[in-house]
């Protein structure tokens, strides 16, 4: 290769985006919430252990008397989720979406199953 | 001088970095979340978008919560849209005139993520407190 069609080669390797990850969590009392963009390889195990442990109630249509609930949506290099939890006899409700091929879990209120997919 | 075939290679591969229409690869993240309570009554609500754009496919997600706990609890979340979406969180509660109240809306657009959080509790007597988060992030 030339030095010059080297210097090109760089050149174009340099002005290649970088496709960094961007992540946000949010919180509020307790309920907490967290986006994640960029390289992202899906749910992991970890994920899904601390998705089953935040949803420990039954998930039912009744949005009463189910003291914690989460969804995740992941979508090729985008995913968000989010938790909420209540006292006994309050009211909690999650929702998720993402555009087209996103895959939606619900966590909680439902058993024996506590995982629903949408 | 000729250009190599390893030259042309690499143009070949960084190329649709500049070719994809006007949308701009990237990601981009954002949250808000906000809690009010009043005597008893509490509200609480979420959301998170996240918006991907590579050189060859762009991606969205979104999550919405809301709790609510209290004498007359009410808690409502959505998410709608295919490629642009919107979410709506709202919780409240309220016993007499006390009420706690959130209300929490993200948007995921083609370059950006939004999402915006207000609560508002209000005792007789008393002006309603509130307060007002916002997150808001945009592929450069």
């Amino acid at each position: 290769m030339t030095r010059l069609s080297m210097a090109a080669f760089l050149m174009c390797l340099a002005a290649t985006p970088v496709f960094a990850q961007a992540s946000t969590s949010v919180r509020a009392g307790n309920l907490s919430g967290t986006a994640t963009a960029g390289v992202n390889n899906g749910p992991t195990d970890n994920d899904r252990d601390h998705d089953q442990q935040v949803a420990r109630g039954p998930r039912t249509d009744d949005t009463r008397d189910c003291d914690s609930r989460s969804v995740t949506v992941h979508n090729g290099n985008s995913s968000a989720s989010a938790s909420v939890s209540t006292s006994p006899g309050g009211s909690s409700t999650v929702a998720g979406g993402g555009s087209p091929g996103s895959h939606t879990e619900f966590f909680g209120c439902d058993p024996p199953h506590n995982r629903s997919t949408r | 001088m000729k250009p190599t075939l390893p030259l042309i290679l690499a143009m070949m591969l960084t190329a649709p970095a500049f070719a994809r229409d006007n949308t701009p690869a990237g990601s981009a993240t954002a949250g808000s979340a906000g809690s009010a309570a009043v005597n008893g009554q509490s509200a609480s609500t979420l959301g998170a978008g996240a918006v991907s754009n590579s050189p060859t496919s762009s991606s969205q997600a979104m999550g919405m919560g809301a709790s609510a706990a209290g004498d007359n609890a009410r808690t409502r979340s959505a998410v709608h849209g295919n490629n642009n979406l919107n979410g709506n969180a709202m919780a409240m509660a309220h016993e007499g005139g006390d009420m706690a109240r959130s209300h929490t809306v993200c948007h995921d657009r083609s370059d950006s993520a939004s999402c915006k959080t207000k609560t508002m509790a209000h005792e007789p007597g008393s002006k309603p407190e509130k307060s007002i988060s916002e997150g808001t992030a945009t592929i450069q």
